[in-house]
């Protein structure tokens, strides 16, 4: 019988969703907030800086085992929290991106098709990277290079310094 | 006839002529609307309607051959539903080369685990009717009905971690989908545990929500096949001023 009631709530869970998504609620931007203020500020260099091989062998070399678990650890969590900021960035950049992506000037469509796929490759990684980051929280699975999301992160701003020249994004430039 | 009966009849006469309707008109558009395996798949439900009223009236066919024939209508319009999700799916990546690759794998993933979970669910809480005929069928009715629940949610999910846009005909067929499959999960959850010899008030109420269920994803593809805005559903105008000092530092800063 739980079984039963289960089925039935997972149904009107299924449908009360599809509404929301008809009704434009579940995917759209939060209304009053402008891209802008929806992204974070990720420092590249700190987060290079946190993901640095080398900066976790010179830390393992120098510190006890205990306290460099510990460390790790916290290094592991900001790392969660950089990519998860990179990943949400990359989701308002998708959005804006979309909207650009239907210009009548091809040069700006074809930098909004760029953009678009960054994010989305951002994205992606960041799907994989964060379960892997938690459960190195815990488990040691030895060193991820996480170098490929900085780049990438690097590449989408570049993409949206060269589509804010040729279309109005507002203030995005200074919140990334 | 009882009243819930009679009102079943015409419940059931309204959405065959509705998705005869619909059928016609998707046909008329099917180049504009694209989706050509919904396009089979709405000319299908229409013409099993037809066929289904048809031998329900003729004396010539008998109690058997109704069961066949609508057994035969079933197993085959799941079949065009699950061809359906997977159509929406590749309309929602095709627009996004570098998530293709991937998002295949995820779907395959997932629908193999979901149906690993709606045969254990079978398995764990079989069909536990009076009439064990009627009870198993709607037990693999509600198996593919919580296949067709999940791959959905799979696909907001999805698109939510990715933000995909969804255009506005897409997520009519997909709220029409929704609204049938869920009507329809809770219905034949209902009858494959309680399905008894001789109908009753119960199995006709429950019938009778399944039938409104399926007329309403009905109305809703029609609504949305006769809707002539192709936006995409989620709109996001960008701000209508050009930040150039910022875009410079953000230049400078990148050039540095």
């Amino acid at each position: 019988m739980i079984i039963s009631i289960a089925l039935v709530l997972f149904s009107a869970l299924v449908l009360l969703l599809l509404v929301r998504l008809a009704r434009g609620q579940y995917i759209a931007t939060r209304i009053g907030e402008s891209p802008a203020d929806q992204l974070r500020a990720v420092d590249l260099e700190a987060f290079r800086n946190l993901i640095d091989p080398t900066e976790e062998e010179y830390l393992r070399s120098r510190l006890p085992a205990e306290d460099f678990r510990k460390v790790q650890r916290e290094r592991i969590r900001a790392a969660i929290d950089y990519i998860g900021c990179t990943a949400r960035n990359a989701a308002v950049l998708l959005s804006l991106a979309e909207a650009a992506r239907h210009s009548s000037d091809p040069e700006v469509a074809a930098m909004a098709v760029k953009l678009i796929d960054n994010a989305i490759r951002l994205r992606l990684y960041a799907l994989q990277a964060i379960p892997k980051l938690y459960i190195s929280l815990f488990l040691p699975l030895g060193h991820f290079s996480h170098a490929a999301v900085a780049d990438r992160y690097e590449q989408m701003i570049r993409h949206v310094v060269l589509l804010g020249l040729q279309y109005p994004i507002g203030g995005i430039s200074s919140a990334l | 006839m009882p009243l819930l009966r009679f009102i079943w009849h015409w419940l059931w006469f309204l959405r065959i002529a509705l998705a005869v309707v619909l059928s016609l008109a998707v046909i008329q558009r099917r180049s504009r609307l694209g989706f050509p395996v919904f396009v089979l798949y709405v000319c299908w439900a229409a013409l099993e309607g037809v066929i289904l009223i048809s031998m329900n009236y003729a004396p010539s066919f008998t109690g058997d051959d109704y069961f066949i024939a609508y057994t035969i209508g079933e197993a085959a319009s799941a079949v065009l539903r699950f061809a359906v999700i997977y159509e929406i799916f590749q309309h929602l990546v095709s627009r996004y080369p570098a998530l293709c690759d991937s998002a295949t794998a995820y779907f395959r993933s997932a629908t193999v685990v979901l149906l690993l979970f709606v045969v254990s669910l079978a398995w764990l809480a079989p069909a536990a009717g009076k009439d064990r005929l009627m009870s198993t069928f709607f037990l693999l009715q509600r198996t593919v009905d919580a296949l067709l629940c999940g791959l959905l949610l799979f696909l907001l999910a999805f698109s939510r971690v990715f933000s995909l846009t969804w255009r506005n005909f897409v997520v009519g067929i997909a709220l029409g989908f929704g609204v049938f499959a869920s009507v329809e999960l809770a219905t034949s959850t209902l009858r494959s545990q309680i399905e008894p010899i001789a109908r009753n008030k119960t199995t006709d109420v429950i019938a009778l929500i399944s039938q409104g269920g399926y007329l309403c994803s009905v109305v809703v593809w029609m609504a949305y096949v006769f809707m002539r805005d192709e936006r995409p559903s989620k709109d996001v105008k960008p701000p209508p001023l050009q930040d150039l000092e910022g875009w410079n530092r953000e230049l400078e800063r990148l050039l540095r």
